[in-house]
């Protein structure tokens, strides 16, 4: 009975951090999100220093962003953002009209992260 | 390369420590789901040890989660025969008054060579001498021979002596169990009297084991076999 117990709060526990490290998720992949509109409405008004602005937020939130939810999903989900990241820079700077591309890229690989931990039914098949 | 050591060290206590809320049932003898349990642990135990880039708690997680189930299934398959039953399967006749049920035999796909080697095991070589095998839940044998094969026992020659629990160990390695003193209901003055009538102390005692009637065994520090 006592083992039980203990199994029972385990299973709680972990239940609960289920929900947490989606909230977490959820949260860093909303404010992330965020800024990447951000790049994207300054790329829009071909405003290069302020998408520049956002873009060395968005770098330096998302260091932090990779550590934490490096603990609940899969490591190469979340390079890959990085890789894309990394090849942004340039491409704002010179203007280049594969900025968009990237962004939206960028953005679906952001929200894949979330969603693709969401208990829905052809996730868990 | 720190970072692996430091994974085996967190997984292996959290291995260690699933298997001990198992309970002691898991370390001898597997029921089914135990065995699917057992095997599934040490797979993603594997998995989260070999790649890094796998959360750990991707390893831990499912571990835990594996092991609660067990316990919990376990716990309702004492409440519940048909659960138990349905999770466990039920015991098998294979041998009844000496005839091997051939048909459950073949439904049970326990060949001819695996029903002799659990008799041989079992100190049985003829199957004329059992009255009953049954194949258990966890797949060994049990066998029960006819009364005529069975080795006589001491209440069948009235040679019954009153019922004597083992001796228990009071004193290892010059170390005193007050608490093992107590259970078998001695007390410190029969120790201090043994060890007078002994003449040694405590520390000088490599083991001593006494039982409920104060019969008691001494061995003093220092006593080799040659």
């Amino acid at each position: 009975m006592n083992r039980c117990k203990v199994s029972i709060w385990i299973l709680l526990s972990l239940i609960l951090l289920c929900m947490f490290s989606l909230a977490e998720l959820q949260i860093q992949c909303r404010e992330a999100l965020a800024l990447v509109e951000e790049i994207e409405s300054a790329v829009d008004e071909n405003n290069t220093g302020q998408a520049l602005l956002a873009f060395d937020n968005l770098e330096q939130d998302w260091k932090h962003y990779h550590d934490i939810n490096g603990i609940f999903v899969n490591g190469s989900e979340l390079d890959s953002i990085r890789e894309i990241m990394s090849g942004l820079k340039p491409l704002i700077e010179d203007e280049h009209p594969e900025v968009r591309a990237e962004l939206q890229k960028m953005k679906h690989l952001i929200l894949s992260v979330y969603e693709e931990e969401l208990p829905e039914i052809w996730h868990i098949l | 390369m720190t970072i692996v050591l430091i994974r085996s060290l967190i997984l292996y206590l959290v291995v260690s420590f699933s298997i001990r809320l198992m309970g002691k049932r898991q370390l001898g003898e597997l029921q089914p789901s135990e065995l699917v349990v057992t095997i599934l642990i040490s797979n993603i135990a594997t998995l989260a040890l070999e790649d890094i880039e796998i959360p750990l708690l991707h390893g831990i997680l499912p571990i835990l989660a594996l092991v609660c189930y067990e316990v919990m299934a376990s716990w309702i398959s004492l409440k519940s025969v048909r659960f138990r039953r349905w999770i466990s399967g039920s015991p098998k006749i294979i041998i009844q008054n000496g005839i091997v049920d051939q048909e459950m035999l073949k439904t049970l796909r326990f060949s001819v060579d695996d029903l002799m080697t659990a008799l041989r095991m079992s100190g049985v070589f003829f199957i004329e001498e059992v009255q009953f095998a049954i194949v258990e839940t966890n797949g060994s044998v049990s066998v029960y021979q006819k009364s005529a094969y069975q080795p006589s026992e001491k209440q069948d020659m009235n040679a019954v002596q009153p019922c004597c629990d083992p001796p228990q160990t009071i004193v290892a390695d010059g170390k005193l169990r007050e608490k093992t003193l107590s259970e078998i209901g001695l007390d410190r003055q029969w120790l201090e009297s043994i060890l007078h009538q002994e003449k040694i102390s405590i520390k000088d005692i490599f083991l001593l084991t006494a039982d409920k009637s104060s019969q008691y065994q001494l061995i003093p520090k220092g006593v080799t076999a040659s």
